[in-house]
């Protein structure tokens, strides 16, 4: 009995309890920075991907707020994978939700060849 | 007649003590917010990947992502790292002090941030004992308007964690347990850490920092800093 409140309470402060305290839905934005970082070229792409678009979904579904940077993030995923189409909409999205970034994402879509 | 002689320098040397009190309450109570941030008060802050001054080759990227959610809940717009540091590679900038080192105009044209931020990771890992072991990451930062190349911010943060206050036993096998498909070095407890002081570095007036424009709150944050720091120049 106190075994299983104990362990409710770590998958509490573990999962939903933490994420509900931020005004950004993360999910696992900061996981994926580290993985392709820190493993590049052993990092699985289309998992994370699959993961991050998603979360994405999730994230629209339930009025919650997109994160700056996750979907330049995904954008380079894709690219990274040769989806360059993907990729550039990511981008465009990135620059229509946060127009601080425009100068920045005109440059790689322009790099990216497109236009 | 001796006395007064005696009492005069005593009564100097208290009253000076005094100020020497009053003038260090004054200090403590003082705002570290740079009279340049709350002129500047930007609103879109590129990180460099960490310069690494440790031996272990993990600090720039073991650090690095968990950068971006402390300044994004504070108000920030982060650049995205990982883009960041990919395109900073593909053009010729293989290390992070390559990147440290391309000039403020370049940095402008390329990215037009209101701020850049230089982090400098200088204790990272852990050392082993014989019947226990100690975790330290240290990070001190610089936050830089790139128009002029002045200073709006500075910092420093460090902490140590040994392995037997508690952080591993039930828990550490329960995060484990619950959260095994990420796989990201579990066993490693300086990410963890980093993270902390990430957190501990980046956010909060007393370290510095004022709330950004997407933060709701920044209005009153700025109007409460600008008021305390008034406060403290007219005492």
């Amino acid at each position: 009995m106190r075994r299983g409140f104990v362990i409710a309470a770590a998958i509490c402060s573990l999962t939903a309890c933490r994420q509900q305290s931020t005004y950004y839905s993360w999910g696992s934005y900061e996981q994926s920075v580290r993985q392709l970082t820190h493993a590049e070229g052993a990092v699985d792409v289309n998992a994370q991907i699959q993961s991050l678009t998603e979360q994405l979904e999730r994230t629209r579904q339930e009025g919650g707020r997109i994160p700056p940077g996750l979907h330049a993030h995904l954008g380079l995923l894709y690219s990274m994978r040769g989806d360059l189409d993907t990729a550039r909409a990511a981008f465009e999205s990135e620059r229509e939700l946060f127009p601080e970034s425009a100068t920045f994402i005109d440059g790689v879509i322009e790099r990216m060849g497109g236009k | 007649m001796m006395h007064p002689i005696r009492i005069t320098p005593l009564r100097q040397r208290a009253a000076a003590l005094l100020l020497v009190l009053a003038s260090a309450s004054c200090a403590t109570r003082e705002v570290p917010v740079t009279d340049r941030l709350l002129e500047s008060q930007p609103g879109s802050i590129l990180v460099l990947p960490p310069l690494n001054n440790t031996v272990e080759t993990e600090a720039t990227y073991g650090s690095m992502s968990s950068v971006t959610v402390p300044l994004a809940e504070a108000g920030y717009y982060v650049f995205p790292v990982a883009v960041v540091d990919a395109m900073m590679r593909e053009n010729g900038l293989p290390t992070p002090a390559d990147m440290h080192s391309v000039p403020l105009a370049k940095l402008n044209e390329i990215f037009a941030p209101d701020a850049v931020l230089y982090l400098t990771v200088t204790d990272w890992g852990t050392s082993y004992e014989v019947i226990s072991s100690t975790t330290r990451v240290s990070i001190e930062g610089r936050l830089v308007d790139p128009r002029n190349g002045d200073d709006l911010w500075r910092g420093t943060n460090s902490l140590a964690r040994s392995s037997n206050s508690g952080q591993g036993g039930l828990v550490g096998m329960l995060a484990g347990a619950v959260i095994n498909q990420v796989a990201t070095a579990a066993s490693d407890p300086s990410p963890g850490l980093a993270r902390e002081v990430n957190y501990g570095l980046l956010t909060g007036r007393n370290n510095g920092w004022i709330l950004g424009p997407r933060h709701p709150d920044v209005a009153a944050d700025i109007g409460e800093v600008q008021k305390l720091k008034a406060d403290a120049a007219s005492r």
